[in-house]
């Protein structure tokens, strides 16, 4: 099954993966340029051990001490590789922009579709806005003592805006330039890590501690009883786990899509692990004093800069900011192709908009933006109920980075369940299994992955991170409003593609030339 | 609790690899003759009233 790269074959991949698309109804309306490695990229970049594992690093260490990242790193890489793999056999069958939506309908019906989607729109919005909200939050407290001002919520927000800025306006412009900075963020973060390692262990000014201290459970620095503050600190590596789903997204700008994107999604939580693991064990054995780390306002920056220094520890947390930032731009590159797949199939207001690709830039355009003003009120409601109610004790990245967990896990999870459904009625068999499969253990995998997903649901939203959940509860009430006065009767869902001609799909596509 | 937290680590690297080779097993053993496309029932069905998927 592996590429040629001659043009020849290109072409004729290319060709055949029309086609293959063509079985769905779609048209071919977006470039089809990306790569194994830039579809690998986008999900490895949105992953981003540099963002999720280093802004939560705090929320871990106080929840879980040191043995968050000895225990609760691998514990929930574990599982997520399983909820990966669920999802890479998937997209193999299914390769539509679409993916967790397209799946769940086909599987279900439309109304799974329909609910799937806008769970995982929620969280798409909570991860932009938690990703670009990290940027901001490390780019504010390194650059508030440099240019002698005070940091408050209000400086953070508005860096916020001008990343979220940023980000649309690169995205906006092409899903080539996109790509190319996608295969670089890789390449980055890698890069970044290793730096990282090999300064902590060869240039750091204290001893780095005894590997037991990676392991030691029991201390924690909250007030609840270790058991519960494990669950809850578990948040840093769940949510660092999140936004894969990226692969599958950008799977109709895939060549060869049915192999590529499965591996893309698997194989960026595995090596996410891999390389987190890493990074989380040499930043954590450089902790000289444990107490001192916690009470400090950024745990991760006050870890760095005491063990590399004041210049050098703000040179390697700039290179961190950075790669926060690539992963952002990953993050609103997903969003918009799952807000035009859902589009496309008339599933949200306006769906004309946010289903139309600018002929010039080959992206859609609308949905990109909207995807930014989303992320930023999901922030800017934060910011407000911050302002009326000042003594709240849980943090901005807690709430969001909750929404995006639960909501992201849930819409994965809804599919991977009609799918085990589906099999047990004769519905979905081994036949229809595209090339990327587990064979037998397709099932246990399913299985074990559900179970993870319904504990880290509840464990995610519990005290101190319930407006979480009660913002996700809130939600669920206006789709609920949505769906049984409006679209219960006039979504149309995917299948309603498949009534659209050859002829209007070549039509389409005729509209679309480089 | 080092050993346990070492096991760990290799458990999640072994079910990475595991994972990892049936995939690939798969993918080169796969026949394009015998593959069907998904596309679902064609037939709408209501999820909330039918039993096998509430």
């Amino acid at each position: 099954m592996r590429l040629k790269t001659r043009p020849s074959h290109r072409e004729k991949q290319l060709s055949e993966d029309k086609n293959f698309l063509h079985r769905f109804g779609y048209a071919q309306e977006l470039l089809r340029d990306m790569g194994g490695f830039s579809n690998f990229a986008i999900s490895f970049s949105i992953i981003s051990i540099l963002t999720g594992a280093v802004s939560l690093y705090g929320h871990g260490l106080t929840y879980g001490g040191t043995g968050m990242m000895g225990f609760g790193w691998p514990l929930v890489a574990l599982f997520c590789m399983m909820v990966a793999a669920s999802m890479a056999e998937l997209a193999s069958a299914i390769p539509t922009a679409g993916a967790l939506y397209h799946w769940a309908s086909l599987l279900g019906n439309k109304r799974w579709g329909w609910y799937t989607a806008w769970i995982n729109l929620i969280g798409q919005i909570g991860i932009v806005a938690g990703i670009d909200y990290s940027v901001a939050f490390f780019a504010d407290g390194l650059l508030s003592p440099v240019l002698g001002y005070r940091m408050t919520e209000t400086t953070t927000l508005i860096i916020f805006a001008l990343v979220l800025v940023s980000h649309g306006v690169l995205n906006h412009v092409g899903i080539r330039i996109v790509a190319r900075l996608n295969d670089f963020s890789a390449w980055y973060h890698l890069g970044v890590v290793l730096i990282l390692v090999v300064s902590l262990a060869g240039f750091g000014k204290g001893e780095l501690q005894p590997v037991d201290s990676l392991f030691r459970l029991g201390e924690t620095f909250s007030d609840k009883p270790y058991w519960l503050a494990f669950l809850i600190g578990l948040l840093q590596a769940q949510w660092t786990f999140t936004g894969y789903d990226a692969s599958a997204h950008t799977i109709e700008e895939t060549i060869h899509p049915r192999v590529r994107a499965p591996w893309g999604i698997f194989s960026s939580v595995a090596f996410s692990f891999v390389a987190g693991m890493i990074m989380l064990a040499f930043v954590t054995l450089s902790i000289q004093d444990v107490h001192a780390a916690v009470s400090a306002d950024n745990p991760f920056i006050f870890v760095i800069s005491q063990a590399l220094g004041s210049t050098f520890g703000q040179v390697v947390l700039w290179m961190i900011v950075l790669a926060m930032w690539f992963c952002g731009l990953s993050s609103v590159t997903s969003f918009s192709r799952m807000m035009y797949a859902f589009a496309r199939d008339r599933g949200m207001p306006r769906s004309d908009w946010f289903a139309r690709i600018n002929k010039h830039y080959r992206t859609p355009v609308a949905a990109i933006w909207l995807a930014v003003i989303l992320s930023f009120i999901l922030a800017l409601t934060d910011y407000f109920i911050k302002l009326v109610n000042p003594d709240t004790t849980y943090t901005t990245l807690a709430f969001l980075t909750g929404v995006s967990v639960v909501g992201l896990y849930v819409s994965y999870g809804i599919p991977i369940w009609l799918r085990l459904i589906a099999e047990s009625k004769g519905r979905f068999t081994p036949r229809h299994l595209g090339p990327w499969n587990l064979g037998k253990w397709g099932r246990t995998v399913a299985i074990l992955a559900l179970l993870w997903i319904a504990i880290i649901s509840v464990v995610m939203v519990i005290p101190p991170n319930q407006n979480a959940g009660i913002a996700l509860i809130m939600m669920m009430i206006v789709l609920l409003i949505m769906d049984l006065t409006y679209y219960r009767h006039h979504f149309p869902g995917p299948e309603a593609a498949l009534q659209v001609s050859p002829e209007e799909l070549a039509r389409r596509e005729a509209e679309f030339h480089d | 609790m080092t050993m346990l937290g070492v096991l760990l680590i290799l458990a999640a690297c072994a079910v990475a690899l595991a994972i990892g080779i049936i995939a690939n097993r798969n993918v080169r053993a796969f026949n394009e003759e015998t593959h069907e496309s998904f596309l679902g029932d064609r037939k709408e069905r209501d999820a909330f009233e039918d039993p096998s998927v509430s």
